[in-house]
Protein backbone atom coordinates (compact mmCIF):
# COMPACT_ATOMS: atom_id res chain seq x y z
CA UNK A 1 0.00 0.00 0.00
CA UNK A 2 2.69 2.63 0.68
CA UNK A 3 4.61 1.57 -2.38
CA UNK A 4 1.50 2.71 -4.35
CA UNK A 5 0.91 6.19 -2.44
CA UNK A 6 4.69 6.88 -2.96
CA UNK A 7 4.32 5.51 -7.07
CA UNK A 8 1.08 7.95 -7.16
CA UNK A 9 2.78 10.79 -5.59
CA UNK A 10 5.26 10.16 -8.16
CA UNK A 11 2.99 10.41 -11.03
CA UNK A 12 1.62 13.57 -9.60
CA UNK A 13 5.03 15.56 -9.22
CA UNK A 14 5.92 14.34 -12.61
CA UNK A 15 2.29 15.69 -14.09
CA UNK A 16 3.22 19.22 -12.85
CA UNK A 17 6.48 19.78 -12.77
CA UNK A 18 8.17 20.81 -16.14
CA UNK A 19 10.93 20.09 -18.57
CA UNK A 20 13.72 18.96 -16.53
CA UNK A 21 16.74 19.83 -19.11
CA UNK A 22 16.59 22.91 -20.92
CA UNK A 23 14.49 23.88 -24.51
CA UNK A 24 16.54 21.89 -27.20
CA UNK A 25 15.39 23.82 -30.21
CA UNK A 26 16.49 27.26 -28.31
CA UNK A 27 20.25 25.76 -28.11
CA UNK A 28 20.16 24.57 -31.88
CA UNK A 29 19.41 27.90 -32.67
CA UNK A 30 22.97 29.14 -30.25
CA UNK A 31 25.28 26.56 -31.86
CA UNK A 32 23.85 26.10 -35.87
CA UNK A 33 24.95 23.20 -38.08
CA UNK A 34 28.34 23.71 -39.88
CA UNK A 35 28.11 25.62 -42.75
CA UNK A 36 29.09 22.75 -45.15
CA UNK A 37 26.23 20.59 -44.35
CA UNK A 38 23.90 18.94 -47.18
CA UNK A 39 19.87 19.60 -47.29
CA UNK A 40 17.67 20.44 -50.68
CA UNK A 41 19.09 21.47 -53.42
CA UNK A 42 18.10 25.25 -55.27
CA UNK A 43 18.52 26.37 -58.65
CA UNK A 44 19.72 29.79 -60.02
CA UNK A 45 17.02 30.85 -62.28
CA UNK A 46 19.34 33.42 -64.68
CA UNK A 47 21.90 31.00 -64.88
CA UNK A 48 20.04 27.46 -65.57
CA UNK A 49 19.81 26.94 -69.27
CA UNK A 50 17.16 23.82 -69.38
CA UNK A 51 19.71 20.81 -70.53
CA UNK A 52 18.16 18.82 -67.89
CA UNK A 53 21.48 16.84 -66.81
CA UNK A 54 20.57 17.38 -63.15
CA UNK A 55 16.91 15.04 -64.39
CA UNK A 56 19.16 12.78 -65.41
CA UNK A 57 21.80 12.29 -63.41
CA UNK A 58 19.80 12.33 -60.41
CA UNK A 59 19.83 8.65 -58.97
CA UNK A 60 16.50 8.51 -57.03
CA UNK A 61 14.58 10.31 -59.88
CA UNK A 62 13.29 12.82 -57.58
CA UNK A 63 13.56 15.93 -60.30
CA UNK A 64 11.15 16.37 -63.59
CA UNK A 65 11.21 18.78 -66.43
CA UNK A 66 8.90 20.16 -68.92
CA UNK A 67 10.76 22.92 -71.83
CA UNK A 68 10.22 23.78 -75.20
CA UNK A 69 13.93 25.42 -75.64
CA UNK A 70 16.44 26.75 -73.43
CA UNK A 71 14.43 29.95 -72.18
CA UNK A 72 11.07 28.41 -71.83
CA UNK A 73 10.97 25.46 -68.92
CA UNK A 74 10.67 24.22 -65.91
CA UNK A 75 11.89 21.78 -63.15
CA UNK A 76 10.27 20.45 -60.34
CA UNK A 77 11.06 18.13 -57.22
CA UNK A 78 9.64 15.77 -55.20
CA UNK A 79 11.20 16.83 -51.50
CA UNK A 80 11.13 13.41 -49.32
CA UNK A 81 12.67 11.44 -52.17
CA UNK A 82 15.68 13.69 -52.58
CA UNK A 83 18.68 12.13 -50.49
CA UNK A 84 21.20 15.33 -50.48
CA UNK A 85 23.51 13.76 -52.61
CA UNK A 86 25.09 16.35 -54.63
CA UNK A 87 25.38 14.59 -57.82
CA UNK A 88 23.42 17.07 -59.75
CA UNK A 89 25.41 20.26 -58.27
CA UNK A 90 28.19 17.90 -59.83
CA UNK A 91 26.89 17.49 -63.12
CA UNK A 92 25.48 21.26 -63.85
CA UNK A 93 27.39 22.44 -66.97
CA UNK A 94 26.28 26.21 -65.66
CA UNK A 95 26.62 25.96 -62.09
CA UNK A 96 22.82 27.00 -61.86
CA UNK A 97 21.87 24.03 -59.04
CA UNK A 98 23.00 23.98 -55.58
CA UNK A 99 23.11 21.67 -52.57
CA UNK A 100 21.27 24.83 -50.03
CA UNK A 101 23.59 24.89 -47.03
CA UNK A 102 20.66 26.80 -45.19
CA UNK A 103 21.02 25.52 -41.87
CA UNK A 104 17.33 26.47 -40.46
CA UNK A 105 15.97 24.27 -43.31
CA UNK A 106 17.91 21.23 -42.13
CA UNK A 107 15.81 20.38 -39.32
CA UNK A 108 12.38 21.45 -40.81
CA UNK A 109 12.16 18.33 -42.97
CA UNK A 110 9.79 16.44 -41.74
CA UNK A 111 5.82 16.80 -42.67
CA UNK A 112 2.76 14.75 -42.07
CA UNK A 113 1.65 13.73 -46.08
CA UNK A 114 4.95 13.10 -48.14
CA UNK A 115 2.78 11.71 -51.47
CA UNK A 116 1.64 15.26 -52.43
CA UNK A 117 4.90 17.22 -51.12
CA UNK A 118 5.86 18.61 -54.39
CA UNK A 119 7.96 21.82 -54.90
CA UNK A 120 8.83 24.07 -57.97
CA UNK A 121 12.49 24.51 -58.22
CA UNK A 122 12.64 26.96 -61.27
CA UNK A 123 9.90 28.08 -64.12
CA UNK A 124 11.16 30.47 -66.82
CA UNK A 125 9.80 32.08 -69.42
CA UNK A 126 6.19 31.41 -70.73
CA UNK A 127 6.50 28.66 -68.36
CA UNK A 128 6.44 31.54 -65.40
CA UNK A 129 3.56 31.68 -63.21
CA UNK A 130 0.00 30.13 -64.64
CA UNK A 131 1.88 26.89 -66.54
CA UNK A 132 4.11 26.39 -63.31
CA UNK A 133 1.35 26.39 -60.50
CA UNK A 134 -1.45 24.30 -63.00
CA UNK A 135 1.55 22.04 -62.93
CA UNK A 136 2.14 22.04 -59.60
CA UNK A 137 -1.75 21.51 -59.04
CA UNK A 138 -1.55 18.36 -61.22
CA UNK A 139 0.79 17.14 -59.59
CA UNK A 140 -0.56 17.32 -56.11
CA UNK A 141 -3.90 15.82 -57.59
CA UNK A 142 -1.54 12.74 -58.94
CA UNK A 143 -0.19 12.38 -55.45
CA UNK A 144 -3.77 12.28 -54.05
CA UNK A 145 -4.91 9.77 -56.39
CA UNK A 146 -1.69 7.38 -54.86
CA UNK A 147 -2.61 8.08 -51.44
CA UNK A 148 -5.88 6.44 -52.26
CA UNK A 149 -4.57 3.72 -54.10
CA UNK A 150 -2.23 2.89 -51.43
CA UNK A 151 -4.76 3.61 -48.38
CA UNK A 152 -7.27 0.60 -50.62
CA UNK A 153 -3.87 -1.61 -50.87
CA UNK A 154 -3.46 -1.17 -47.41
CA UNK A 155 -7.16 -2.37 -46.35
CA UNK B 1 -15.01 14.06 -17.34
CA UNK B 2 -13.68 16.31 -19.18
CA UNK B 3 -10.15 16.89 -16.84
CA UNK B 4 -9.79 13.24 -16.25
CA UNK B 5 -9.34 13.13 -20.23
CA UNK B 6 -7.10 16.39 -20.14
CA UNK B 7 -4.90 14.57 -17.27
CA UNK B 8 -5.00 11.14 -19.22
CA UNK B 9 -3.82 13.33 -22.52
CA UNK B 10 -1.67 15.26 -20.71
CA UNK B 11 0.49 12.11 -19.26
CA UNK B 12 0.21 10.36 -22.71
CA UNK B 13 1.71 13.72 -24.71
CA UNK B 14 4.65 14.02 -21.73
CA UNK B 15 6.01 10.58 -21.81
CA UNK B 16 5.92 8.76 -24.87
CA UNK B 17 7.77 5.38 -25.05
CA UNK B 18 9.24 4.57 -28.52
CA UNK B 19 10.09 1.17 -30.07
CA UNK B 20 12.88 1.38 -32.85
CA UNK B 21 12.69 -1.07 -35.82
CA UNK B 22 14.37 -1.79 -38.43
CA UNK B 23 12.50 -2.38 -41.56
CA UNK B 24 15.57 -4.01 -44.25
CA UNK B 25 17.83 -0.36 -44.28
CA UNK B 26 21.69 0.31 -43.86
CA UNK B 27 22.06 1.63 -40.61
CA UNK B 28 22.52 4.81 -41.14
CA UNK B 29 18.96 6.16 -39.89
CA UNK B 30 19.40 3.68 -36.80
CA UNK B 31 22.86 5.12 -35.24
CA UNK B 32 20.95 8.90 -36.07
CA UNK B 33 18.10 8.07 -34.08
CA UNK B 34 20.21 6.77 -31.25
CA UNK B 35 22.18 9.94 -31.29
CA UNK B 36 18.98 11.92 -30.88
CA UNK B 37 18.60 10.07 -27.66
CA UNK B 38 22.31 11.40 -26.35
CA UNK B 39 22.64 13.88 -23.95
CA UNK B 40 23.87 16.63 -26.71
CA UNK B 41 20.49 16.11 -28.82
CA UNK B 42 18.72 14.99 -25.39
CA UNK B 43 15.16 13.58 -26.87
CA UNK B 44 14.41 12.12 -23.36
CA UNK B 45 13.85 16.15 -22.51
CA UNK B 46 10.26 14.83 -24.07
CA UNK B 47 10.07 12.05 -21.74
CA UNK B 48 11.06 9.56 -24.49
CA UNK B 49 12.88 6.62 -23.71
CA UNK B 50 13.80 3.32 -25.63
CA UNK B 51 11.72 0.62 -24.62
CA UNK B 52 12.63 -2.91 -25.68
CA UNK B 53 9.23 -4.79 -25.85
CA UNK B 54 6.25 -2.67 -28.41
CA UNK B 55 3.58 -3.73 -25.43
CA UNK B 56 5.01 -1.16 -23.63
CA UNK B 57 5.38 1.69 -26.57
CA UNK B 58 3.39 4.19 -27.82
CA UNK B 59 5.26 4.99 -30.42
CA UNK B 60 6.67 2.86 -33.23
CA UNK B 61 9.67 4.31 -35.18
CA UNK B 62 10.61 2.55 -38.20
CA UNK B 63 13.43 3.04 -41.00
CA UNK B 64 14.44 1.63 -44.00
CA UNK B 65 12.36 0.45 -46.91
CA UNK B 66 9.71 -2.61 -46.20
CA UNK B 67 10.95 -5.61 -47.80
CA UNK B 68 8.31 -8.21 -48.77
CA UNK B 69 9.41 -10.64 -46.33
CA UNK B 70 9.47 -7.63 -43.32
CA UNK B 71 6.20 -6.24 -44.22
CA UNK B 72 4.66 -9.39 -41.95
CA UNK B 73 6.67 -8.41 -38.87
CA UNK B 74 6.21 -4.65 -39.33
CA UNK B 75 2.36 -5.30 -39.15
CA UNK B 76 2.88 -8.00 -36.15
CA UNK B 77 4.49 -5.12 -34.15
CA UNK B 78 1.98 -2.93 -34.98
CA UNK B 79 -0.92 -5.23 -33.74
CA UNK B 80 1.12 -5.43 -30.65
CA UNK B 81 0.89 -2.04 -29.42
CA UNK B 82 -1.60 -0.90 -27.26
CA UNK B 83 -3.92 1.62 -27.95
CA UNK B 84 -3.32 4.87 -29.01
CA UNK B 85 -0.37 4.22 -31.08
CA UNK B 86 1.49 6.40 -33.33
CA UNK B 87 3.69 5.60 -35.81
CA UNK B 88 6.70 7.39 -37.32
CA UNK B 89 9.18 6.71 -40.63
CA UNK B 90 12.50 8.17 -40.32
CA UNK B 91 14.11 8.51 -43.87
CA UNK B 92 14.18 8.54 -47.52
CA UNK B 93 13.83 4.71 -47.53
CA UNK B 94 10.37 4.95 -45.48
CA UNK B 95 9.11 7.03 -47.74
CA UNK B 96 9.37 6.23 -51.24
CA UNK B 97 11.67 4.06 -51.49
CA UNK B 98 14.93 6.03 -51.50
CA UNK B 99 17.75 4.48 -53.11
CA UNK B 100 16.12 0.98 -53.47
CA UNK B 101 12.82 1.94 -55.40
CA UNK B 102 12.10 -0.01 -58.38
CA UNK B 103 13.78 -3.14 -56.75
CA UNK B 104 11.28 -5.85 -57.14
CA UNK B 105 11.99 -7.08 -52.99
CA UNK B 106 10.05 -4.20 -51.75
CA UNK B 107 7.15 -2.14 -51.22
CA UNK B 108 8.04 0.87 -51.86
CA UNK B 109 7.27 3.12 -48.73
CA UNK B 110 5.67 2.19 -45.25
CA UNK B 111 2.31 3.82 -46.05
CA UNK B 112 1.93 0.33 -47.95
CA UNK B 113 1.34 -1.60 -44.52
CA UNK B 114 0.69 1.16 -41.84
CA UNK B 115 -1.04 4.83 -41.17
CA UNK B 116 1.75 7.19 -40.83
CA UNK B 117 1.38 10.15 -38.22
CA UNK B 118 4.96 11.63 -39.07
CA UNK B 119 7.81 11.48 -41.83
CA UNK B 120 10.77 12.29 -41.21
CA UNK B 121 12.51 13.30 -44.67
CA UNK B 122 16.78 12.86 -44.73
CA UNK B 123 19.03 9.99 -45.92
CA UNK B 124 20.14 9.97 -43.31
CA UNK B 125 17.95 12.88 -41.32
CA UNK B 126 20.32 14.89 -39.30
CA UNK B 127 18.98 14.43 -35.18
CA UNK B 128 18.22 18.19 -35.06
CA UNK B 129 15.64 17.32 -37.77
CA UNK B 130 14.17 14.29 -35.96
CA UNK B 131 13.95 16.15 -32.71
CA UNK B 132 12.03 18.83 -34.42
CA UNK B 133 9.60 16.43 -36.13
CA UNK B 134 8.88 14.65 -32.62
CA UNK B 135 8.46 17.91 -30.77
CA UNK B 136 5.74 18.88 -33.39
CA UNK B 137 4.36 15.69 -33.40
CA UNK B 138 3.73 15.45 -29.87
CA UNK B 139 2.13 19.25 -29.84
CA UNK B 140 -0.03 18.42 -32.69
CA UNK B 141 -1.16 14.92 -31.24
CA UNK B 142 -2.38 17.06 -28.20
CA UNK B 143 -4.55 19.53 -29.97
CA UNK B 144 -6.06 16.32 -31.54
CA UNK B 145 -6.68 14.32 -29.14
CA UNK B 146 -8.20 16.53 -26.69
CA UNK B 147 -10.06 18.30 -29.81
CA UNK B 148 -8.96 22.00 -29.08
CA UNK B 149 -11.37 24.57 -30.73
CA UNK B 150 -8.70 26.68 -33.29
CA UNK B 151 -9.87 29.83 -32.86
CA UNK B 152 -10.59 32.59 -35.93
CA UNK B 153 -8.42 35.50 -35.92
CA UNK B 154 -9.83 37.95 -37.53
CA UNK B 155 -7.42 39.27 -40.06
CA UNK B 156 -6.27 42.73 -40.08
CA UNK B 157 -6.40 44.58 -43.20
Amino acid sequence: MKKVLVMGGEALKNQAKGPVTKHVLKRIAENPPPEDIRTLPTIIEDRCIMCGMCVDVCPTHCLGIEKNDKDNGMIWMLRPQCMWCGNCQTYCPKDAIHIDVDPTLSYSLFSFNVRQDYEMLTAKGSFKGDTADKKLQELIEEGGKKLKEIEEFRG
Amino acid sequence: MGWLKKFGVNCAVRSPWIIHMNAGGCNGCDIEIVDALTPRHDLEQYGITLRGTPRQADVLVITGPVTAQVAERVKRVYEQMPLPKFVVAVGNCCTTGGVFQECPFILGGLDHVLPIDAWVYGCPPRPENIVHAVATLLGKLKVDLIGVEKKDIPQEE
